[in-house]
């Protein structure tokens, strides 16, 4: 759910979605989610996936690794969208 | 020129499916071979738009840069400033637009991570670079064998 790159595997789309996953968590633990804070958590999880993906194509570039990766600029795009939604 | 490059990739990536890639029985090899191909795809059809974005972005960075300069350490501001005056390179020269390219985006790394950026021009720059990621060219193709 932190990740929206993996919301195809994460969620269900009309039943397991961000909201109902949310409520859930409130509803079982009784805790309030701050949303600023949970997108918060959403942009670190995208950046810190950017990096991974992009060690992994700096070391294919280097020729230091054979399997191919491509630039995550969809989640670049998803993490400077969210962004913005902070302010 | 034909056959253009696009059609010279879009071949290769064909031959590479269709005729070498079930003849590669090792499970490794044939995952790097997925890999290749679909990256050859995502390059046949960014490829056209390569130049066009970097010209765009070589315009959007400087621009940015122009606005950011004045609340920007003295140094960095002259890096800045030189790079502003050096001229732009010929459109059809792809090396030179990469070189360029790279040259701003570091000075744009190194504008972001100055201290004392003021909250608007952080919005600016969250702007500028959710703009630039939705021009991107690059965008992911998936592999064959990869799930639907």
């Amino acid at each position: 759910m932190t990740n929206l790159g993996r919301k195809r595997e994460h969620q269900i789309p009309g039943y397991w979605e961000r909201r109902q996953i949310v409520d859930a968590y409130r509803g079982l633990t009784g805790h309030k989610v701050c949303e600023a804070a949970l997108i918060w958590w959403n942009v670190f999880s995208c950046w810190k996936l950017a990096v991974i993906q992009l060690t992994a194509v700096k070391e294919m570039v280097a020729g230091r690794h054979n399997r191919v990766f491509q630039t995550p600029s969809r989640l670049f795009r998803q993490m400077f969208q969210m962004m913005e939604t902070l302010g | 020129m034909r056959p253009t490059v696009e059609e010279q990739l879009r071949v290769t990536c064909r031959i590479l499916d269709e005729i070498v890639a079930p003849n590669v029985s090792d499970r490794f090899a044939h995952t790097i071979l997925d890999g290749l191909i679909a990256n050859l795809r995502m390059l046949t059809a960014a490829l056209p738009a390569v130049a066009g974005f970097l010209r765009h972005d070589n315009d959007a960075t400087l621009g940015l840069l122009s606005a950011l300069s004045e609340v920007l350490p003295p140094k960095l501001a002259a890096r800045i400033d030189k790079a502003m005056a050096a001229p732009e390179p010929d459109v059809a020269d792809g090396t030179a637009l990469e070189e360029r390219n790279r040259l701003l985006r570091e000075h744009l790394a190194a504008a972001v991570c100055s201290a004392g950026l003021p909250p608007e021009m952080h919005r600016t720059i969250v702007q500028h670079m959710t703009e630039r990621a939705s021009r991107v060219p690059m965008r992911f193709v998936p592999t064959s064998s990869a799930n639907p």
